[in-house]
């Protein structure tokens, strides 16, 4: 996989999850679930910021970025705060899997971005209610 | 500037690599030694502080898991190993020195040559970012 490559699927994984978890903070209530609803909302501020880096990065590569799809494949969760806690969790894995890639495909000048953003995304899991596992790769 | 430069190159009066040397390995080495460093201080503590013995194993197994991926422990110098006095200061202290470990991780996967060492050095000090979250 090339580092162009990589980016791509990373920038992917990024829309996905932009979209995946504004659809869950949009479905929690803020009065009921406080503290969930602010984590959705750091966790949606902080995929777009990734999102929009990356966008950049594939630009500074000469790459065109890749488009969102026109719909992500997401279950009715409204009012359900253990599975969208669940489902913010699932997302938060497969973007930590992504960036273990995008580790391994990255020049060394440009790498650390990915594995910064790998342990920003291994600590959104913890917040979410994870436990600590072994992360990409082994 | 990354540790591997502080090493005799060629012509500088050290022995140089040989041509077919895996340029990960003086790392993998370093990287090993400061992994079985914070075994063997979370061990102490461990061992010293009952109390906080749960809350300190999955730290000390973490560790040896990371080890092991790497070749296994080796022995560190017993003096520089000594467990906090204070049990009050124990988790604080541990949480400098887990720190101190996930910052040279995160160098030292930037400074992998392989990008397979790469992600094995990021995802130890996402590891040790995430138990350093239950301290």
């Amino acid at each position: 996989m090339t580092y162009l490559d990589a980016l791509q699927d990373t920038l992917a994984a990024e829309q996905a999850a932009v979209f995946v978890i504004g659809y869950l903070g949009a479905q929690t209530s803020q009065s009921a679930e406080p503290e969930l609803a602010a984590l959705l909302r750091d966790a949606y501020g902080a995929h777009r910021a990734r999102r929009d880096d990356l966008v950049a990065r594939v630009r500074d590569v000469d790459g065109e970025p890749v488009a969102a799809a026109a719909s992500y494949d997401i279950a009715d969760v409204q009012g359900q705060p253990a599975r969208i806690r669940r489902q913010a969790l699932q997302v938060e894995r497969s973007c930590a899997a992504t960036y273990g890639f995008l580790v391994a495909s990255s020049p060394t000048a440009e790498r650390r971005f990915a594995v910064d953003t790998l342990i920003e995304v291994a600590l959104r899991e913890i917040a979410l209610g994870g436990r600590p596992r072994p992360l990409p790769g082994r | 500037m990354g540790r591997r430069s502080q090493a005799p190159r060629a012509g500088q009066g050290g022995p140089g690599p040989s041509p077919t040397a895996d340029p990960d390995t003086e790392l993998v080495a370093l990287v090993l030694t400061e992994i079985s460093r914070a075994h063997a201080q979370v061990k102490a503590n461990r061992r010293a502080h009952r109390p906080l013995a749960g809350q300190l194993r999955s730290l000390e197994r973490l560790h040896a898991r990371h080890a092991d991926e790497l070749g296994g422990l080796v022995e560190v110098p017993a003096l520089t190993i000594a467990a906090e006095p204070k049990q009050e200061r124990v988790l604080a202290r541990l949480g400098r020195l887990e720190n101190r470990l996930q910052q040279q991780l995160v160098r030292d996967s930037v400074e992998a040559d392989s990008g397979a060492l790469a992600l094995l050095l990021a995802s130890m000090a996402a590891g040790v970012a995430q138990e350093r979250a239950f301290l």
